[in-house]
């Protein structure tokens, strides 16, 4: 009974993507896997020269920090389904468009507190469920409300939970503080959304970053995942003492993996609060900044992979992972790829979460800081190299002008250099990196099964900290302060190292070997200096299409460009008007046959000046 | 004469436009302190008198009773309040004082930046040298700092005054 119940849903939930995956983009990973692939081939080496603007949506909203303290940044990926495109904006408004004309179908407005202060007003993308004849579109919002929406008419479906909505904030909330959100798009495996949150953690204790399975249809809670592991389950052992209560962080703000067939959700997980000093929760903290496959329809665990022991670095796992087949001993394995802010790629077997590329634990430096003990090894990937900078030293600052290199000087005068990754951050500055922001981050790889070529965008930007003693009477003993900027960067935003400071990297999963590597980014203002290619700061993803190109925006440069995924080659570039930092997506449209490629081009975040609301979509001519 | 009086309005809409912060009810009462202070008593004195570290630390400091007894031994100690502090000096221990102005803990504000950047202590504090019992006068939030750092040109980075960790 219970196998074919399965199977009578893996069938259709099977059918449906493959029904939609031949010319859509139903998922935010394209498929449910997040390879970020596309079979399309209408747009390819030899013509993508040609690519022009078809059209552009502006949803009007951004937020430059003017009018409301908070920015925005315009980070979603839309989806297409049977030639309607669901767009949701940084406020949460979801847009429903025709694919090939961007003519407005319905709005839906979930109606947030825009004067609230959050880090950011963001939003990823929404999920879309289909049952028979029922489809339907959810969106988070940044109140902590998931909303389901009727995908013909943008109408709230009275059926699912109150009033078509569910406050997933609501049992979540732990001592007095904080807030609980939702950023990103849920995951959706079989008929259960599978969800996370994202949590402020800026204090030790705070609202819980457990994982939640709800029916697709009713909103009913069907199961909750600690991820701080209560009493008696395994993993608590983790915690010392009573440090695992009321802990915060320790959440999944990022995008979760589905494997349909499996019935596994892949969840990266983030660090626990405090994000830079530990020394209120000794030990190795499970599971934070892990991988944990959970099957998703009881939300068990099957198992997790840890990628930082006792985070102290703000090193959350915030790439979604990606189902790819990677290859041990010259066989196939089904695997999980997952990267890191701290620039490594873990390779791990999909059903077991066994490595398949090995890692080393090595042993890293310890704390001194009074009551922080840092745990004594982390684990390095050794077959992949890292693809992200981790280290400097003095010498590499800036020569990029007089007037920079001057200012990163000054900035730097009396700080410690060439520290190792996962050194402790102290009470004398130093420079980190990767910076908090990796490294690698939400927009994750984009992989090739044709080719089994995996793809990174990853940046170069550090972090110029130290940690101040807040006094025996704090709430946490020691806090991060940023010696001038958040980033390691001058006062126009160009990085204090010499560049580059972005990259794409292909990386070959037979062999864990880079395949190529190149500069990603550039400065038109440096350009005209003469300047050599420099990359730049990068937020967003690629995507790979079988026409062999890969498409990637991310850059603060405001460009969107196509690079040949068999040589690295960049083949195009447009401008975009404001950085496009989200990952793009493709589809083909019924009509007309075209194929499109759409990008969100918001700008703003806390790497672009320039702030927009609009999405720009491409094609041939 | 018409340009001039619809553009003005906006000019002077777009000259006020401020930070905004969830309105807070002020003046703000705290609990009773334990030793009954009045700042208006002490006006003759300098801020700094009583917050030693006013003008070289982060924090003001708040005087605890070796500081109030440098004066009073000798000086109105025959009042309880004063015999009081002098019992609490003789047990080593602490005044537990209720802070009046207080940010959170994720914000670094040093009071020896900003008073050596001459802002004097009532821009914050009020007019408290002529206040008997002390409350919270003025805001002390996001609002009314960045609205400050706007007016002198100082930066408004995030990490120019909040802990990072989001």
């Amino acid at each position: 009974m219970q196998v074919s119940f399965i199977a009578r849903h893996l069938v259709c939930a099977g059918l449906a993507i493959a029904i939609a995956g031949a010319q859509d983009w139903p998922r935010w990973g394209g498929d449910s896997g997040g390879m970020k692939f596309s079979t399309l081939r209408q747009i390819n080496k030899s013509n993508v020269g040609r690519l022009r603007e078809a059209w552009t949506f502006d949803t009007g909203d951004f937020s430059d920090g003017t009018q409301f303290g908070t920015r925005s940044a315009f980070e979603a990926t839309p989806l297409v389904v049977e030639n309607t495109m669901y767009l949701i904006s940084p406020f949460g408004r979801v847009f429903a468009l025709n694919a090939e004309t961007g003519k407005q179908k319905w709005i839906f407005d979930p109606k947030i507190d825009k004067t609230v202060r959050v880090n950011l007003f963001a939003n990823r993308g929404v999920a879309w469920w289909q049952r028979g004849p029922i489809q339907r579109i959810f969106a988070g919002d940044l109140e902590g409300r998931l909303h389901s929406i009727n995908a013909a008419t943008g109408n709230l479906d009275p059926a699912f939970g109150q009033g078509g909505s569910v406050d997933l904030a609501r049992d979540m909330m732990q001592g007095d503080t904080g807030s609980y959100r939702l950023s990103s798009p849920v995951s959706v495996c079989r008929d259960v959304l599978v969800t996370g949150g994202w949590v402020n953690d800026g204090s030790p204790r705070g609202p819980s970053g457990d994982i939640r399975g709800i029916d697709a249809k009713s909103g009913k809670l069907l199961w909750r995942f600690h991820t701080v592991p209560k009493p008696g389950e395994p993993g608590h052992e983790t915690w010392e003492g009573d440090s695992w209560k009321e802990r915060g962080g320790t959440n999944s703000w990022s995008i979760s993996t589905v494997d349909e067939s499996r019935g596994l959700v892949f969840v990266p997980l983030t660090s626990s609060s405090y994000d830079f000093f530990g020394g209120d929760r000794q030990g190795a903290n499970l599971y934070s900044d892990s991988l944990v496959a959970l099957n998703c329809e009881t939300g068990r665990k099957v198992w997790h992979y840890q990628t930082v022991h006792h985070d102290l670095w703000d090193y959350d796992l915030a790439s979604p992972p990606a189902l790819i087949t990677a290859h041990k001993n010259g066989k196939p394995r089904p695997a999980v790829a997952q990267a890191t802010k701290q620039g490594f790629l873990f390779v791990l077997d999909r059903e077991t979460g066994e490595p398949i590329f090995p890692v080393e634990e090595r042993k890293v430096p310890p704390s001194t800081l009074a009551g922080e003990k840092a745990w004594p090894t982390q684990p390095f990937p050794v077959k992949t190299p890292p693809f992200a900078r981790q280290g400097m030293t003095k010498e590499e600052i800036t020569r990029l002008s007089p007037e920079s290199r001057a200012e990163c000087l000054a900035m730097t005068e009396g700080v410690a250099f060439g520290r190792p990754l996962f050194h402790p951050i102290d009470e004398k500055p130093a420079v980190l990196f990767p910076g908090l922001n990796g490294g690698a981050n939400w927009g994750g790889v984009a992989y090739d099964p044709s080719s089994s070529l995996l793809y990174i965008n990853s940046m170069d930007v550090g972090g110029l900290f130290r940690m101040v003693d807040r006094g025996d009477d704090a709430e946490i003993r020691f806090r991060l302060r940023a010696q001038k900027y958040e980033f390691f960067w001058d006062k126009n935003n160009y990085p204090c190292q010499q560049p580059p400071w972005g990259h794409l990297t292909a990386v070959d999963m037979k062999t864990g070997a880079f395949r190529w590597r190149v500069v990603l980014g550039e400065f038109d203002e440096l350009k005209a200096k003469g300047i050599p290619k420099t990359g730049a700061p990068n937020l967003g993803g690629p995507i790979v299409t079988a026409g062999g190109l890969v498409f990637i925006g991310a850059t603060n440069d405001s460009k969107f460009r196509a690079f040949d995924s068999a040589t690295g080659k960049e083949l195009w570039v447009a401008n975009l008007p404001a950085s496009g930092m989200a990952s793009p997506m493709t589809y083909r449209g019924k009509t007309t046959g075209r194929q499109f490629i759409a990008i969100a081009a918001g700008g703003g975040n806390k790497y672009d000046k320039k702030f927009s609301g609009k999405l720009v979509v491409f094609s041939l001519p | 004469m018409k340009r001039i009086s619809t553009v003005l309005p906006f000019a002077i809409l777009l000259a006020a436009q401020q930070y905004q912060s969830k309105e807070q009810k002020l003046p703000r009462a705290v609990a009773p302190q334990p030793v009954p202070f009045s700042h208006r008593t002490h006006a003759s004195a300098n801020c700094v008198d009583c917050h030693t570290t006013a003008l070289r630390a982060e924090r003001a400091g708040i005087p605890q009773p070796d500081r109030c007894m440098l004066c009073h031994r000798g000086m109105k100690d025959d009042n309880e309040s004063i015999r009081t502090v002098g019992q609490l000096l003789a047990n080593s221990k602490r005044i537990p004082w209720q802070r009046v102005y207080r940010v959170p803990e994720y914000v670094f504000f040093s009071h020896k930046k900003h008073t050596g950047a001459k802002i004097g202590c009532d821009t914050c504090h009020g007019p408290v040298a002529s206040r008997e019992v002390l409350e919270q006068e003025l805001p002390v939030s996001m609002a009314s700092c960045m609205n400050c750092h706007t007016a002198k040109g100082v930066s408004n980075e995030c990490g120019f005054c909040h802990a990072l960790g989001y």
